[in-house]
């Protein structure tokens, strides 16, 4: 039994990584794209930017997944953007979350970029360097070591909302083990569950802090 | 045709004229002190010429080229003669995550204007200069303010500007450090550097420098040799701020 039960958590765990995997992939390229249109000195991008960050940070994610999964279908009948069975469950979960997380990522970049002393832009600049030089050469890795703890918060609350993506029926860590209660009536697998999302925070945990440790020869 | 010419360089800030009329003359070789009241001018002055800051009317001339024009629509957003102009900073803002010889490598790397050991070659001659060559692979925020003002200033050397301006360099210094940092100054006036300082150092205004400019109001009050400035000032604004 517990083999059984192993195997078909290790089944759930994989789907749940790989929707962690795809929106991290997603969201943080994107973002900082975000966090760039939320910057821009162009009134009308920023408005728009900031108001897009506004509802998602706003909303709840289970409520955009749905509405991400459903509403191009509902909206223009017989539309199907997301093509059918679990590959189309996959990609608009992975859509809807990619969508959420950058949103809140684009925040902390935002803080991260405006939080460094606007003398290292200026020394820069007298030394003539060009803008791209002085966000890649001077700013970016400054940025990063602050972030980093904000996002490290971010990316470990990515690992539990992974089990979000079952409200449309994709079968992840947490149902894999709920399904037990409902056909053998075990709680046991998952309570199991619970040590695989441990697990795999802690490995998350200890290599952010070991980058942190990286990151700490400057100031 | 002096070196460096400044005429009429005016700069406001919504609507507020912070520098109005600013004429100032340089020869080659020579240091220029700018003193005078705090918040009249004279960091927006050099922030101007580093186009850290784009003036919003008046002319920059320099070995009788014109680098900049107000009038001239191109040179509005222009920062191609940066590199003519240096400036080392109060708060010095070295880079820090690099170690110092990288603080100094960075920009000319970039720039391109040498292989990568000749550029380090020169930097490890500048940190000789300003005493640094010791610290040469330390960290920024592990250096004293003196040391760090002493990078910035091997830093800025790196792009070899033509006139090279310093915005309160030992402000942020106490007395000991302060010194350290301006007999590095004087070194490189030995050396025939031109120079820009804006000081509170009424000491070394006098003694080191070739000619010193009063900021008042946000226009030079009054500009002549060290001996005119302090022993003979004609104007009240001066003769009130010397007595202070």
């Amino acid at each position: 039994m517990l083999r059984e039960v192993l195997l078909s958590l290790l089944g759930g765990f994989v789907q749940s990584m790989q929707l962690f995997c795809y929106t991290l992939l997603g969201a943080l390229p994107l973002g900082l794209v975000v966090a760039f249109g939320s910057m821009s000195a162009w009134r009308p991008l920023k408005g728009a930017v900031r108001g897009l960050v506004w509802v998602i940070r706003g909303t709840p994610l289970m409520l955009q997944l749905i509405v991400v999964y459903y509403g191009p279908g509902l909206l223009n009948k017989g539309f199907n953007l997301w093509g059918g069975g679990g590959v189309g469950r996959m990609s608009a979960a992975a859509a809807a979350f990619i969508l959420n997380y950058a949103c809140y990522f684009s925040e902390i970049y935002r803080g991260g970029i405006e939080s460094i002393p606007r003398g290292q832009r200026e020394a820069g600049q007298v030394l003539g360097m060009t803008r791209g030089q002085i966000f890649f050469r001077v700013q970016l890795k400054q940025v990063y070591k602050r972030i980093l703890p904000p996002m490290g918060n971010e990316i470990i609350t990515l690992v539990k909302d992974t089990c979000l993506a079952r409200i449309i029926a994709i079968y992840e860590l947490t149902y894999a083990g709920q399904a037990y209660i409902k056909s053998h009536g075990l709680i046991w697998p998952l309570l199991l569950t619970g040590v695989f999302y441990l697990l795999f925070s802690g490995l998350l945990s200890s290599l952010l802090r070991r980058e942190e440790q990286r990151l700490s020869y400057f100031e | 045709m002096a070196y460096l010419e400044i005429f009429g360089l005016g700069k406001r800030f919504s609507g507020v004229e912070v520098l109005k009329d600013v004429n100032i003359t340089l020869e080659k070789g020579q240091i220029l002190s700018l003193i005078g009241p705090s918040g009249e001018g004279k960091t927006t002055f050099l922030r101007c010429l580093n186009f850290l800051e784009t003036p919003d009317c008046g002319i920059l001339r320099l070995d009788g080229e014109t680098l900049f024009d107000a009038s001239r629509p191109g040179d509005r957003r222009a920062d191609r003669h940066r590199r003519a102009f240096g400036l080392v900073f109060q708060a010095f803002h070295l880079f820090p995550q690099y170690t110092v010889l990288e603080n100094v490598t960075l920009a000319p790397t970039l720039a391109r204007m040498g292989r990568p050991r000749e550029l380090r070659e020169k930097a490890m001659e500048l940190l000789k200069k300003v005493d640094m060559q010791e610290k040469a692979n330390s960290y920024p925020h592990t250096l004293s303010g003196g040391q760090q003002q002493r990078a910035a200033i091997a830093r800025a050397l790196a792009m070899d500007p033509a006139v090279l301006c310093f915005d309160e360099p030992t402000s942020a210094l106490d007395p000991l450090l302060t010194e350290e940092v301006l007999n590095v100054i004087r070194r490189l006036k030995e050396e025939g550097r031109t120079m820009i300082v804006v000081t509170h150092e009424m000491g070394f205004a006098r003694e080191a420098s070739d000619k010193v400019a009063f900021l008042s109001g946000g226009t030079v009050a009054e500009m002549g040799s060290p001996a005119d400035i302090f022993l003979r000032p004609q104007t009240e604004a001066l003769k009130r701020f010397l007595r202070q």
